[in-house]
């Protein structure tokens, strides 16, 4: 026997008594709106740490350390490798694509086909995170998170690991002292692990010297002589750029101090080299592979 | 259905509704029938569980009434509870929908084959609507969705973009790649030409 289907107005009546008995009310207008509002702000959340994040990489990248990344790594590859930074990247990635998933979800988002909703939300976290880097917020939460937690490591933290490497020829700290030995001008440097070192700075251009004598923290790029007596002998003084927001100009400016130095020692105008400098040997190990 | 309530849009309708009640039932009486048969193409063949299901999908519709944005159409939005409580309904099942096309086959079977959609099929018109229905049922579900908006239920692409919620490119991308796999589907030893 055929079941016959209900009759309008059966439906009719069972769907009306049903709300009436069970005091069913519409979910107000607020709820729904509320939701859409929540959508929306954690799209935005996700935009702005987006942004952030990009603003970061962007401080990674083009600051500080690629500027004379010969002296602190062994080539470009590997210099890259080290520094590129991945973690931001991948907060970058996640969030874009929370964004996308929260955009998508509002009302209206189904209508926008996928490519425009990601790529919309990329451009605008690029885009924040190109202004935010330019207003250096990136390095204000590099430094502020190196600061303040223990497992992240600001470029700032990074870079007092790369030049307090005594036994690679790099030294971060403060000038103590300057003075004279047998006709040679030394200083007294405390590095940042606090060790004392008998540095010959006689071989530091007046610049570097006034550098060194500003009493700022300064990075030593030389030799060790002697360990036991902790002698080190200076090749370059170079200014600690992790207190203010370096410009490009700072950076190729010390780019070009170092090239001209290794120049220096290296080509001789006579077509000799110093072959008893420790400075010789340092420079010679180096190999700058743009900008001689 | 009174002539004053047969001439009202269904947006007003839903405003006073929201007010009183019993004004719901002119939605009710205006889409029962449209929903019935839509959730029995979608797989909810049995009379009783029709019944249920579009039950459901009137309370669910009544309690989301102020969801409802007036800018769009009244028809997409309640086409979407109604699909998503018939993909509930057999998800809860756990059986694939198989519809109820036969009435319509030939008249829709035209339609596949328009070359107005820029279709390469030429379908035979007496096809008999049991090996549409069977081809059907063997194709993708998404493909399957789009095809039974746009040639039984008779909808615009940005209609069927509001009840699937996809964008209205996708609804185009879907339904000729929906009719290409119906045509290789198709049994054509079957089609009487």
């Amino acid at each position: 026997m055929d079941i016959q289907p209900p009759t309008n107005d059966d439906l009719k009546t069972k769907i009306l008594n049903r709300i009436e008995s069970g005091a069913i009310c519409p979910k107000s207008r607020l709820s729904f709106q509320g939701w859409e509002c929540v959508l929306w702000c954690l799209w935005l959340f996700t935009i702005v740490i987006g942004a952030l994040a990009v603003a970061i990489s962007f401080f990674v990248m083009l600051q500080h350390t690629y500027s004379i990344y010969e002296v602190t790594y062994s080539s470009s590859l590997v210099f890259f490798i080290e520094t590129l930074p991945f973690l931001w990247f991948s907060v970058f990635l996640v969030m874009v694509i929370f964004a996308v998933y929260n955009l998508s979800h509002t009302k209206n988002g189904y209508r926008y086909p996928l490519w425009q909703i990601f790529g919309s939300s990329m451009i605008l976290s690029l885009a924040g995170g190109s202004l935010l880097h330019l207003a250096g917020t990136g390095f204000i939460l590099d430094k502020q998170m190196g600061l303040f937690t223990e497992y992240y490591e600001s470029q700032e933290k990074r870079a007092q690991k790369i030049w307090q490497q005594p036994e690679q020829g790099r030294l971060l700290g403060r000038l103590h002292a300057t003075g004279t030995e047998d006709g040679r001008l030394t200083a007294t440097f405390v590095d940042h692990d606090s060790v004392v070192w008998f540095t010959n700075i006689s071989e530091l251009d007046s610049e570097e010297i006034l550098l060194l004598g500003s009493g700022l923290k300064v990075r030593l790029f030389g030799e060790v002589i002697n360990t036991d007596s902790s002698n080190f002998h200076a090749c370059a003084a170079l200014p600690w750029l992790h207190e203010t927001v370096a410009t490009r100009s700072d950076l190729n400016n010390i780019r070009q101090l170092i090239i001209s130095k290794s120049n220096h020692y290296l080509s001789l105008p006579d077509g000799k080299t110093i072959i008893d400098s420790p400075c010789t040997r340092k420079f010679s190990q180096l190999r700058f592979e743009f900008g001689r | 259905m009174n002539r004053q309530n047969h001439n009202q849009k269904d947006e007003d309708i839903v405003l006073r509704a929201l007010e009183e009640p019993n004004s719901f039932g002119h939605i009710i009486e205006r889409y029962e029938a449209k929903l019935r048969r839509y959730i029995s193409r979608l797989g909810v063949k049995n009379p009783e569980d029709a019944a249920d299901v579009l039950q459901e999908i009137f309370i669910k519709a009544y309690i989301n009434l102020n969801s409802f944005d007036t800018s769009l159409s009244f028809s997409s939005w309640i086409y979407r509870i109604a699909h998503n409580e018939a993909v509930s309904w057999y998800r809860k099942k756990n059986v694939r929908p198989e519809g109820h096309l036969i009435i319509e086959g030939d008249e829709v079977l035209s339609l596949l084959s328009s070359k107005q959609e820029g279709v390469e099929l030429q379908f035979d018109h007496q096809i008999n609507a049991a090996e549409l229905n069977k081809a059907l049922n063997k194709i993708e579900p998404k493909y399957t969705r789009v095809l039974l908006l746009r040639y039984f239920e008779e909808k615009e692409y940005s209609e069927i973009s509001d009840i699937l919620r996809i964008p209205v490119g996708s609804v185009g991308t879907l339904i000729a790649r929906g009719k290409k796999q119906l045509q290789t589907v198709l049994n054509r030893d079957n089609l009487r030409i």
